[in-house]
Order: structure tokens, then C-alpha cells, then sequence
């Protein structure tokens, strides 16, 4: 989830660069090419013309013989590649020298340039040709091909090619890099907020040290973990605090009761009413001393009991402590431990976490159903996994909340934190539980670091 | 339980005069706890501060002293250390508002026999004491076959007998049983018999003992015999002829 999202923007901002580097290249190079094609051009064009202009010279040296001889040797060195014609004609038209066959249509002799297709029409090469009058009425013709000016056009458009091309490439790479560094902050920020949401407020998004924007954001975010942290552990302390201050009023009511009740006894009164009143006020009281209980748990200073355990003795004995309840509500708890599973624990916490599941499991599930208690401990890890046979959770996301009851009446026995007592043991013992709701009923999972060997 | 039998208890320390040390520093609490002591027949000294409670332990003969963990001056932990430290072997019950797990056995690594969460039931208290003593009382003599009425419980041969009916109990029904017979008399709290019988400290969230009792009941009690396991309304349970 993390990545993907982080990707997805990266490659729009990447694409998006790469689109405008691409643009901008597209354009550098289309006005490269049309600037230098029309600079060959004017070239191919001059260099007719100044041709023409050096035998109208010779002309007027030597005459139309120093012309002739001059067209004659010109033709003979022909360069490779490089196609140049000439054509000398007297003014009736009589051909004097040069390979040119005829006088163009078209072609005016007064410095003027056309250009014609080569004859055959094989290949694209045109000619550039131009002419002059002499005085004496004879005409003298240029012609150069376009060959050496197409392969220049050719190679210039590959090259340009190559370099938009390369350009793309690169933008679409670096983009690619600069974008995902770039990025790469908030998939941090994600990852922290996740792990927050699963529970560990007290996650805070790293500084990187360079006071850039990310930087800054990842302080206001922490500044609001820090606040809500506040929050939420006042709500806690509120709670525990109220817990604790009213256990000892509570605690004399019911030394009083207690006294009233011997000496009601004594004069042989009726006592229902206080028995009533003792048991509402154990209730009370248990409901605070778990909540004090789980607070201990929470924070992680209950670790003074932790020695070698067996879970798998544990999760026998709470199964055979409430198969007679199992047995007493038409239900049945089927265990699944196998072998011995050694770890670091707390004997009584872990009990105190497998008999509320299974309490649970045998609370919420329906009658003449089977609970199912199975241990794997393999590689290291213990998995205990408690499942029944009923509605399942109402929300399993929620299966954990403190004081919360998945049946939203608060009318069933209980005081809803059972479960989030099995969370925080499972963690004090660095592991995890989870909930979920099967085809049929629910199960909650609880995954602990066990010993190597079992 | 048990203890070797060389292990020799000087009589006087459990005998006649049974008298019990309150170190408690809360004056309300002391007080509903003196009047509920002396009621059940009790001589019990209250020592409302750890210097005072201290000196009288160490100076008195008592049969078993119940301390506070919190307390002006010295933590209660503190007061038994020194007794044991002193050689002392009295019984001593640790009460404490610190009611959790590692609270639990920090307590009783510093030598206490018993730990009371507080705020604790009266009646819990008591339950307390009596096993506590009775244990005391017994320190050294285990005795191999207990017996309530006619009902005999073999500790040889693990074998359970009512007049001449063998009973055949599971080995949790049997320890539940055995618990029960060696407080026989006295009133056992399910809290007693979680801890005494199952070994586990935790909170149980439904009356999971009660439904264990009321087996075993069945099997001890078929129709038209007398009855010996007696609920104890708003304690627990007594194990008794009558």
C-alpha cells in the first residue's frame, strides 16, 4: 500500500517532467534542423552562383575557348559524392562543352536558379542550376546536385533524433530518481502512520537533519502526535486516576456492609439486600482493578514475573479449568497443543490472557458449539489460536478498543476489556494478537516470540 | 506445603496465645479490620506506623502479622525483610494496593507468606489468617491421610473414599479436594482455591470455580447423603460434617 501510493505520484511527476524536457528538446532541435537546412541551402544555392560568376570571369580573361577549357577540367576532377555539370552553347544554341544535354526550360540566364529532378527520376536528387549570358550571346550553365546536402539533411535528422531520444531517456530516468528521493518522505510518514493506527502512539516521523520542507512537516506531524499522545494519555490517566481515587470509598462502603452484614446476621435480619449491594460493589471494583491491571500491562513495567514458561502447560490448564464451564453452558472446548513451547513469559499474565479468550470464545459463541484452542509453537514463534462457533465480532477492527462491547448494549457480563488485556499481554511479551471473523464465528490469533528449540 | 520433617516449629509460637500484629497506617481501614479480627475471636495489636510495628514485631510473640505495604517511613516490604533477617519466622500477610502480578511476587520474595490486594473483602482477610495459621499450626507434620466424617482422603494412594464408596475424581477434582479437607472447617475463598488449586493468580472473569465445586459436590454428595461442601454466601466455600 505504502509504495504504491508513493509510486504513483513519482511517476506522474515523472512522466510529466520527462513530457516538458521532451517538449522543449523537440522544439531546440526542429529549429536547429530547419535553420541549418536553410543555411545548406542558401550554400548550395551561392556556391551555383558564385560558380557561374568564375566562368562569366574567366569569359571576359580568355574568352569562350578559356571557357571551354576551364568547363573541360572542372568536369574532369569530379569529387566523389558530389555531382557538378556544366553546358556551354554559343547564342544560335550549338553545343560547345559540358555534359549538361539541353537547356533548360525555365531557366533564364540572367543569374537566375531552378532547380529540376534528375533525369530518370530514380533517385531524389535534384539539381541546382544556374546560367548566364555572356556578351557575345553564348550561355554558360551550372549545374550541382543535392546529394552531399541530403546526406548532411539525413545525418543531421538522425542525430537529432538520437538526441531527443536520449534526452527522453535521461529525463525519464533522472525524473525517475529525483522523484522517488523526493517522494520518499512520505512514504515514511506513511509507514509511521500505519503503525499508529495499529496501535504504537508513541511512533513519531523521523527528522532527516536537513531542514527542508519535509523536515518541517515531519515536526508539526509530530508535534500533533505529541498532542494527541497528551490527550489520549490524560483520557488513560483520567481513567485510571478515577479508577484508583475510588477504590478506597469503595473499599470501606464495603467494609461497612461487611460489618452490617455480620451483625445483621447476628440478630437474624434479612441480609439479600446486602449481599446485593456487596456483589454490585466487587463488581465495581473488579471493573477498576482490571482497568489499573491493564494499565500496568500497557506500560510494559509488568516484566518483574517473567521467567521460563511452558504456554503449552498454560493453555492446558485454562483449558481444563473452564471445560466444566464449556461443559455447563451444552458447549465443548477442543484443544490442540502439541508438545512442550518454552518461552520468556509470565506465567499468570498468559494465563490471565488464554482463560479471557477462551471466556470470551465460550461467551459469544452459540450453544452446543465447540470452541477451538490450538497451539503451533514452531520456529520460534508460539501462535495460539482460540476460534468459535457464533455471530463473530460485530467489528474486528475494534475487537481490542478498551471498555468496548461488540454488541453496543453493554448489557452482556464483562467489563470489555477483556480482550484489549489479551493485546497488551500478548505485547508486554513482544507479540501481537489479531481478530477476525470466520465463515462461522470469530477467532482471535495471538503470535509470541517462543524459544529456538520448541 | 509440607516441609521436611526435621524442621522442628517451636510450639509456643503457635500455641496459646494467638495473638495477631496490624501494622496499617489508613486509621478507617485499621479500624474495620480490628473490629472484624476481634469479632471472629481474635487478640489483635495495631501499629499505626512501620518504626512502632517494627519494634513490636521483633519484640512480640505473634502468631501471624498482617503489613501494610505502604507506609510512612518504610515500605512494609522493608519491615519484612527485617523480620526475616532477624531469624523471625512469623506468618506475615502483605497488603498492598499494588495489586499486580510482579507486585505479587516482589512481595513475597521479601519473605511474605500471603499477599492481599488492596481493597481487600473482610471476609478474605480472615479466610487469609486461618489458612495461614492452620499452615503454620502444621508446619512439619504432613499428614498422609485427612480425614472429615467419613470422608477419607488417601494422600499415599491418591484414592478418595466416603464411608466405603471409592470416589473416582479427576486429578483437578482431587486437588480441589485436597485443598478443601486441609482447611477443613474454615472458609476457603474462590480466590484461595484459584491460587491453592490451580496455581494461577489472574481474574477470573465468571464464577469458573463454582461450577468445579459443584462437580465435585456431585460426586461427594450422591442424593440423600449429608452434605459437606457448604457454600458460604458472599465468601466462598467450607468443607464440613455439618
Amino acid at each position: 500500500m505504502t509504495l504504491r501510493a508513493g509510486r504513483g505520484l513519482a511517476l506522474r511527476l515523472t512522466l510529466l517532467n520527462a513530457a516538458i524536457v521532451a517538449l522543449a528538446m523537440l522544439t531546440i532541435v526542429i529549429v536547429m534542423v530547419l535553420m541549418t537546412e536553410r543555411a545548406m541551402r542558401e550554400h548550395l544555392a551561392e556556391s551555383v552562383a558564385a560558380e557561374v560568376d568564375v566562368l562569366v570571369a574567366d569569359y571576359a580573361i580568355d574568352g569562350i575557348d578559356g571557357v571551354v577549357g576551364f568547363v573541360q577540367q572542372r568536369e574532369r576532377y569530379r569529387s566523389e559524392g558530389h555531382g557538378r555539370s556544366y553546358r556551354i552553347e554559343d547564342a544560335s544554341g550549338r553545343h560547345l562543352a559540358g555534359a549538361w544535354p539541353a537547356w533548360p526550360v525555365g531557366l533564364v540566364s540572367d543569374g537566375g536558379l531552378i532547380r529540376l529532378s534528375a533525369e530518370g527520376g530514380t533517385t531524389a536528387t535534384e539539381w541546382w542550376v544556374g546560367g548566364a549570358t555572356l556578351s557575345d550571346g553564348s550561355r554558360v550553365l551550372v549545374a550541382f546536385d543535392d546529394v552531399e546536402l541530403r546526406d548532411l539533411m539525413q545525418y543531421i535528422h538522425r542525430a537529432a533524433a538520437f538526441t531527443l531520444a536520449a534526452s527522453l531517456l535521461l529525463a525519464l530516468g533522472l525524473g525517475a530518481l529525483i522523484h522517488r528521493a523526493a517522494l520518499a518522505p512520505i512514504a515514511t510518514v506513511r509507514g509511521v502512520a500505519e503503525q499508529i493506527i495499529d496501535g504504537d502512539l508513541s511512533r513519531r516521523v523521523p527528522l532527516r537533519g536537513s531542514g527542508d520542507e519535509f523536515d518541517a512537516l515531519a515536526r508539526t506531524l509530530n508535534r500533533m502526535l505529541d498532542r494527541i499522545s497528551q490527550l489520549f494519555e490524560g483520557l488513560r490517566n483520567s481513567t485510571e486516576a478515577i479508577a484508583h481515587d475510588l477504590r478506597s470509598p469503595l473499599a470501606r462502603h464495603r467494609a461497612r456492609l461487611e460489618q452490617a452484614l455480620l451483625e445483621a446476621g447476628r440478630l437474624g435480619e434479612d441480609t439479600d439486600w446486602l449481599h446485593t449491594a456487596i456483589a454490585e460493589v466487587d463488581q465495581v471494583l473488579s471493573t477498576f482493578q482490571s482497568l489499573l491491571q491493564l494499565a500496568t500491562v500497557e506500560a510494559g513495567g509488568a516484566r518483574a514475573g517473567f521467567g521460563e514458561v511452558d504456554l503449552a502447560a498454560i493453555v492446558n490448564d485454562a483449558v481444563s479449568l473452564y471445560e466444566a464451564d464449556a461443559a455447563a453452558r451444552g458447549m465443548s472446548i477442543a484443544a490442540e497443543v502439541s508438545g512442550a513451547c518454552p518461552l520468556q513469559g509470565d506465567r499468570h499474565l498468559l494465563f490471565q490472557a488464554v482463560v479471557n479468550l477462551i471466556d470470551n470464545a465460550l461467551k459469544y459463541g452459540r450453544d452446543d458449539q465447540t470452541v477451538t484452542v490450538q497451539l503451533r509453537c514452531a520456529n520460534g514463534i508460539a501462535e495460539l489460536r482460540v476460534r468459535n462457533q457464533g455471530t463473530g465480532f460485530a467489528d474486528p477492527e475494534r475487537a481490542f478498543e478498551r471498555l468496548f462491547r461488540g454488541d453496543g448494549t453493554r448489557q452482556s457480563p464483562g467489563h470489555g476489556m477483556g480482550l484489549t488485556l489479551v493485546r497488551a499481554i500478548a505485547r508486554l511479551h513482544d507479540g501481537e494478537a489479531m481478530a477476525v471473523n470466520c465463515v462461522d464465528g470469530a477467532q482471535v490469533t495471538i503470535r509470541l516470540p517462543a524459544a529456538q528449540a520448541g | 506445603m509440607s516441609c521436611p520433617e526435621s524442621v522442628a516449629v517451636p510450639r509456643d509460637v503457635a500455641d496459646p496465645p494467638m495473638r495477631l500484629l496490624l501494622i496499617e497506617d489508613d486509621a478507617e481501614q485499621a479500624r474495620f479490620a480490628l473490629k472484624a479480627l476481634r469479632e471472629a475471636g481474635h487478640a489483635v495489636d495495631h501499629a499505626a506506623d512501620s518504626r512502632e510495628g517494627l519494634y513490636l514485631a521483633l519484640s512480640e510473640p505473634y502468631a501471624l502479622c498482617i503489613v501494610d505495604r505502604m507506609l510512612p517511613g518504610m515500605d512494609g516490604l522493608g519491615i519484612v525483610s527485617a523480620l526475616r533477617a532477624a531469624g523471625k519466622t512469623t506468618p506475615v500477610i502483605i497488603l498492598s494496593a499494588l495489586g499486580q502480578v510482579d507486585d505479587r511476587v516482589r512481595g513475597l520474595r521479601a519473605g511474605g507468606d500471603d499477599y492481599l490486594v488492596k481493597p481487600y473483602a473482610l471476609v478474605e482477610l480472615m479466610a487469609r489468617i486461618d489458612a495461614l495459621l492452620r499452615r503454620v499450626h502444621e508446619r512439619g507434620q504432613t499428614q498422609t491421610t485427612l480425614t472429615v466424617g467419613d470422608l477419607r482422603l488417601d494422600r499415599l494412594t491418591r484414592t478418595v473414599h466416603r464411608g466405603e464408596r471409592l470416589i473416582d475424581l479427576k486429578p483437578q477434582e482431587y486437588r480441589l479436594l485436597e485443598y478443601l479437607m486441609q482447611h477443613a472447617g474454615q472458609v476457603v475463598t474462590r480466590t484461595m482455591l484459584l491460587e491453592g488449586v490451580w496455581d494461577y493468580h489472574f481474574d477470573p472473569q465468571t464464577n469458573i470455580i463454582d461450577v468445579h465445586v459443584s462437580r465435585l459436590r456431585a460426586k461427594l454428595e450422591p442424593q440423600g447423603s449429608a452434605p459437606l461442601i457448604h457454600t458460604v454466601r458472599g465468601a466462598g466455600y467450607r468443607l464440613a460434617t455439618a
